[in-house]
């Protein structure tokens, strides 16, 4: 189309307008794509297992079975229950305990899966602090009172034998990055983070000449207080009733795609931070780092339904509201 | 000790690009809004740019007889060569000219410091041109790195970095002479504190050290019975800069002093005869340059969505040659070569004093208004730069037969730029950047389209001439020479970025530009023609393996016909090309991010084609247009640790 060594001004521009032409044409299949009345509502959190939800709504498993489908953040806990009330929200992922308190609650919500299994770790700015028996009398920077991350931690220290009112003092923030803030202005030492503020705490120190080290996994010490295995069940995603009786077979190709997603995610950090960069707005270094500290895999929940309830129960010992007042029923746990 | 052990532990992290600022023009600023050094001689050759941390491992082999106005996509490996792991490496295979390159990265990280080391080697040979005939071409280059940093605080850090890029063997198929060695070698101190004594006020100042050597001759690479010539090039620079960044009533203010000492000699040696010395080419020119900058800047609006630039920077450029009486004594023919530069400045302008001093004040403006809420932003830039004349332009000594010399004139004005542009960027709200769409946004709602234009008027243009007795020329033999002159200068660009979706991307970017030297109604030399590069690019997720992509990008160069060609009228630099378009295809794959394998056939069509603007590794205005490669695969394995 262009001859090599005599292209005119006219020839050229010719070819450069139809090449845009030939790079415009193929519109209208993609238009077709994007309109499709069996879209479903797939929504979750800013953190990691997220990403496996955007990586799973660009699939063609899920775009073949819900064409149109897009992944959606909720960013506060009253947006993620008014989604699900309304039924915008025919899968998101929440906390486990709160899905068990949803459905507990008479919403109509089942439980999928649990896509994470411990976020939970102990950071510190002190290089003194190297287990749980180096934080004596310190004050922890811990976000909310009485919610999962601290029913857990007050779990592991009784275990081990101390008391988190009288051994530790434990300072409670509105916000997990709040928690953050103080470690980093270096009003506390020490803080219970969820991941990725916990990596993101790291790369921040770094920025600011403060070194902040990963002091132990509440996972691992979970496994040790708890005699089981070193991981703790803390989200999933739910499915609305609305959805499974629209679309019965969808959360079982949901589900086996959500766990390709997750093997593509914890394979992939970097991919995974960038596309975590579009739909979370979470810088992708950040993501990136912190995978491998996510726990990323995908159990139904039938098949982790031992796993859930022994969680449930120990959080139930210390707050029976945290799950509804008590254990979910069977039809809770989806068998996919 | 403490710092080492704190750096090599677990937080070890790749590095970011704050501390890359390794070889950018100034010390210690990234970039001064009045920069005179953004206009350069025109048609300048030299060595290639320097390979920065940032591209050591990703920058394409260099090639001086193949360009592109708009680089291909780094497309699935740029997930690996980007990861944020301590070690990376590369190797890469082209056709053209089987060029193998290797190239590896180390970098940790940690409160306290950092360090970055790097390695890259390139080994190239001849190629076959689009033209089915081999070019003699070829080089090789080892590229040495090292970036280490003190960050004690959040106010305060030390940077060190030291760059060494050597280049040896290379060919010059369109000149007589070959490279036999171009030897960087560049070190930067760079301390910065921040909100000093509570002041408010950040100081950075910063030291660098530029080496240059080049060597180059015309028997070594090549078979030669006549005369065996060699140059010697030795250039040191050294700069220190202080800067100084405060706000006052809201306006974010920049204070900068710059002190630049550069000694540059060159001479040409006749081998032939016992290796004496022939030419004096540059003349041990010591060049000193003092420099005040003040920026100053502020948003204004309830959304902060206007914003004011200002900025003004006094030089003063005083220039003196060493060497301007040395005599050579090894021309082959004593009467056109045994010439020292003072009796050619002279000779050809009549100039008789040779140091020169100018006091250079240049400014700038430029104001943006973001449009709310169509995501439009408009801008006016207006300025006025001036440059002094380089070493080259004002001291080049080169005697020998008359159409070969080539003199510089002491006496040269400086370059007065006074540029107005105006230019809008328009951005969707889901556009985050090529190939980066917001999730669930429609077809058409990725899209960035941008365009300037801009008109340049030139009073005392430096322009490489013909001696023909014209104004402040004395003689008329045929001689490269320099003159002032006016010229205007006019350029647009526009580029068109569009995600279609989020797999599929699409950009075209189209440049035009004419310039014309008004005082000898001719156009002026080595000025590119209109271009236009479009990339398609697709990129997908690999299962959960990984990602792969394909992509093509198509270059259309049209045909310059405005030319500088005529040696009795004007500079003859120029040579007739023709226009051309060049296809190139490629794609990748990566798996875990952590290794990845790209490929593509550049020149798909095996087009025949020149580049207009010829190879500029080498100085010289006598050199030829050259084929650039015919078609060609390349690949390229990447893995980080």
């Amino acid at each position: 189309m262009f001859d090599a060594i005599k292209l005119g001004r006219r020839a050229f521009l010719a070819g450069a307008v139809t090449s845009g032409a030939v790079a415009l044409s193929s519109r209208y299949a993609f238009a077709a794509a994007e309109k499709s009345a069996d879209a479903v509502g797939i929504w979750g959190p800013p953190v990691g297992p997220s990403i496996a939800l955007a990586h799973l709504t660009e699939s063609s498993a899920i775009q073949d079975a819900a064409p149109g489908s897009v992944f959606r953040v909720w960013r506060t806990p009253d947006q993620m229950r008014a989604g699900v009330a309304s039924g915008d929200m025919e899968i998101t992922i929440v906390p486990t305990y709160t899905g068990a308190n949803l459905f507990n609650r008479g919403l109509p919500v089942k439980m999928a899966n649990v896509m994470t299994w411990g976020l939970l770790y102990m950071m510190s700015t002190d290089k003194a602090v190297t287990s749980l028996s180096d934080i004596g009398g310190k004050t922890i920077v811990m976000p909310f009172r009485n919610d999962m991350p601290d029913l857990v931690f007050r779990h592991i220290l009784g275990a081990n034998g101390m008391s988190a009112d009288k051994d530790v003092n434990i300072l409670y923030t509105a916000t997990p990055l709040e928690a953050v803030q103080y470690l980093l202005a270096g009003r506390v030492d020490t803080a219970i983070l969820p991941e990725p503020l916990a990596t993101a705490s790291i790369l921040k120190g770094l920025g600011a000449s403060i070194a902040v080290n990963r002091v132990l996994s509440l996972q691992d010490e979970w496994g040790r207080a708890t005699g089981r295995a070193p991981f703790i069940p803390q989200a999933g995603a739910v499915v609305s009733d609305g959805l499974l009786a629209r679309k019965p077979d969808f959360v079982t190709t949901f589900n086996a795609q959500a766990a390709r997603s997750t093997d593509w995610v914890n394979n992939n950090p970097a991919s995974a931070g960038r596309l975590a960069q579009d739909y979370l707005e979470i810088a992708g270094p950040v993501i990136e780092k912190s995978i491998p500290y996510s726990n990323l895999r995908v159990v139904s929940a039938a098949d982790a339904r031992a796993d859930l309830e022994f969680f449930f129960e120990t959080l139930a010992q210390q707050s029976p509201d945290i799950i509804g007042g008590k254990l979910p029923a069977d039809a809770f746990y989806l068998s996919l | 000790m403490g710092l080492m052990k704190r750096m090599s532990g677990g937080t070890a992290f790749g590095l970011g690009c704050a501390f890359f600022v390794v070889l950018s023009g100034q010390v210690v600023a990234q970039e001064l809004f009045v920069d005179p050094t953004v206009v350069q001689r025109h048609a300048k050759g030299g060595p290639p740019k320097l390979i920065t941390p940032e591209t050591l491992l990703t920058a394409d082999p260099m090639h001086q007889f193949r360009h592109g106005a708009l680089e291909k996509s780094e497309g699935a490996e740029d997930s690996v060569l980007g990861a944020k792991r301590p070690v990376k490496v590369t190797t890469r295979f082209d056709g053209a000219g089987d060029t193998k390159t290797y190239a590896g990265q180390a970098a940790i990280k940690g409160a306290e410091g950092f360090a970055m080391g790097g390695y890259r080697f390139e080994d190239s040979g001849s190629y076959e041109g689009g033209n089915g005939e081999e070019v003699d071409a070829g080089y090789r280059r080892e590229v040495r790195q090292f970036v280490t940093g003190w960050t004690p605080s959040p106010l305060a850090s030390l940077k060190l970095i030291g760059i060494q890029d050597d280049i040896t063997d290379e060919k010059q198929p369109h000149h007589g002479l070959d490279l036999l060695e171009t030897d960087r070698k560049v070190g930067r101190a760079i301390l910065e504190t921040r909100n000093i004594f509570g002041t408010g006020v950040d100081f950075e100042s910063g030291f660098k050290l530029i080496d240059l050597t080049r060597r180059a001759d015309n028997y070594s690479l090549r078979s030669n019975s006549g005369q065996k010539m060699r140059v010697a090039i030795d250039r040191r620079i050294w700069e220190g800069q202080g800067k100084a960044s405060f706000d006052t009533a809201g306006w974010e203010n920049a204070l900068t002093f710059t002190g630049t000492h550069d000694n540059h000699v060159a001479r040409r040696y006749n081998v032939t005869n016992d290796d004496k010395v022939n030419s004096v080419r540059i003349p041990d020119v010591d060049r000193d340059t003092l420099a005040l900058n003040l920026d100053t800047e502020k948003s204004f609006g309830a959304e902060q969505d206007r914003t004011l630039k200002a900025g003004i920077l006094f030089e003063r450029v005083h220039t003196a040659p060493g060497a301007a009486d040395e005599v050579p004594d090894g021309g082959p023919n004593p009467a056109l070569f045994n010439i020292s530069p003072r009796t050619l400045y002279s000779s050809y302008y009549g100039t008789t004093d040779l140091d020169a001093t100018d006091n250079n004040l240049s400014g700038r403006l430029r104001y943006e208004q973001l449009v709310h809420p169509a995501g439009l932003t408009v801008y006016g830039d207006a300025s006025r730069l001036v440059r002094s004349a380089d070493n080259i332009e004002k001291y080049h000594a080169v005697s020998g037969a008359t159409t070969s010399r080539w003199v510089g004139n002491p006496q040269l004005s400086a370059e007065k730029h006074h540029k107005f542009e105006i230019g809008t960027i328009f951005e969707d709200d889901a556009y985050l950047d090529y190939q980066r769409k917001k999730p669930g946004s429609g077809l058409f709602q990725s899209v960035r389209l941008s365009g300037s234009v801009y008109y340049d008027r030139i009073n005392d243009f430096i322009t490489l001439d013909r001696a023909r007795g014209q104004s402040g020329v004395l003689l008329s033999d045929g001689a490269y020479v320099f003159r002032n002159v006016d010229a205007n200068w006019m350029a647009a660009n526009a580029d068109l970025q569009w995600n279609a979706t989020r797999n599929l991307s699409s950009r075209m970017n189209v440049t035009w530009q004419r310039a014309e030297n008004t005082t000898d109604n001719r156009a002026v030399y080595q000025v590119a023609p209109l271009e236009a590069n479009i990339l398609v690019d697709y990129h997908e997720s690999l299962g959960s393996l990984g990602t792969w992509n394909v992509g093509s990008r198509l270059r259309l160069v049209a045909d310059q016909n405005r030319l500088d060609d005529d040696t009795a009228t004007g500079s003859g630099f120029d040579e007739h090309t023709g226009g051309f378009g060049v296809l190139d295809l490629y794609a990748g794959m990566q798996v875990y991010d952590r290794m990845s394998l790209s490929a593509g056939i550049d020149n798909l069509l095996d087009r025949d084609y020149r580049e207009y603007i010829k190879g500029n590794h080498i100085e010289n205005p006598g050199k030829s247009t050259i084929y650039a490669p015919g078609r060609a695969i390349w690949v390229r394995l990447s893995g980080n640790f």
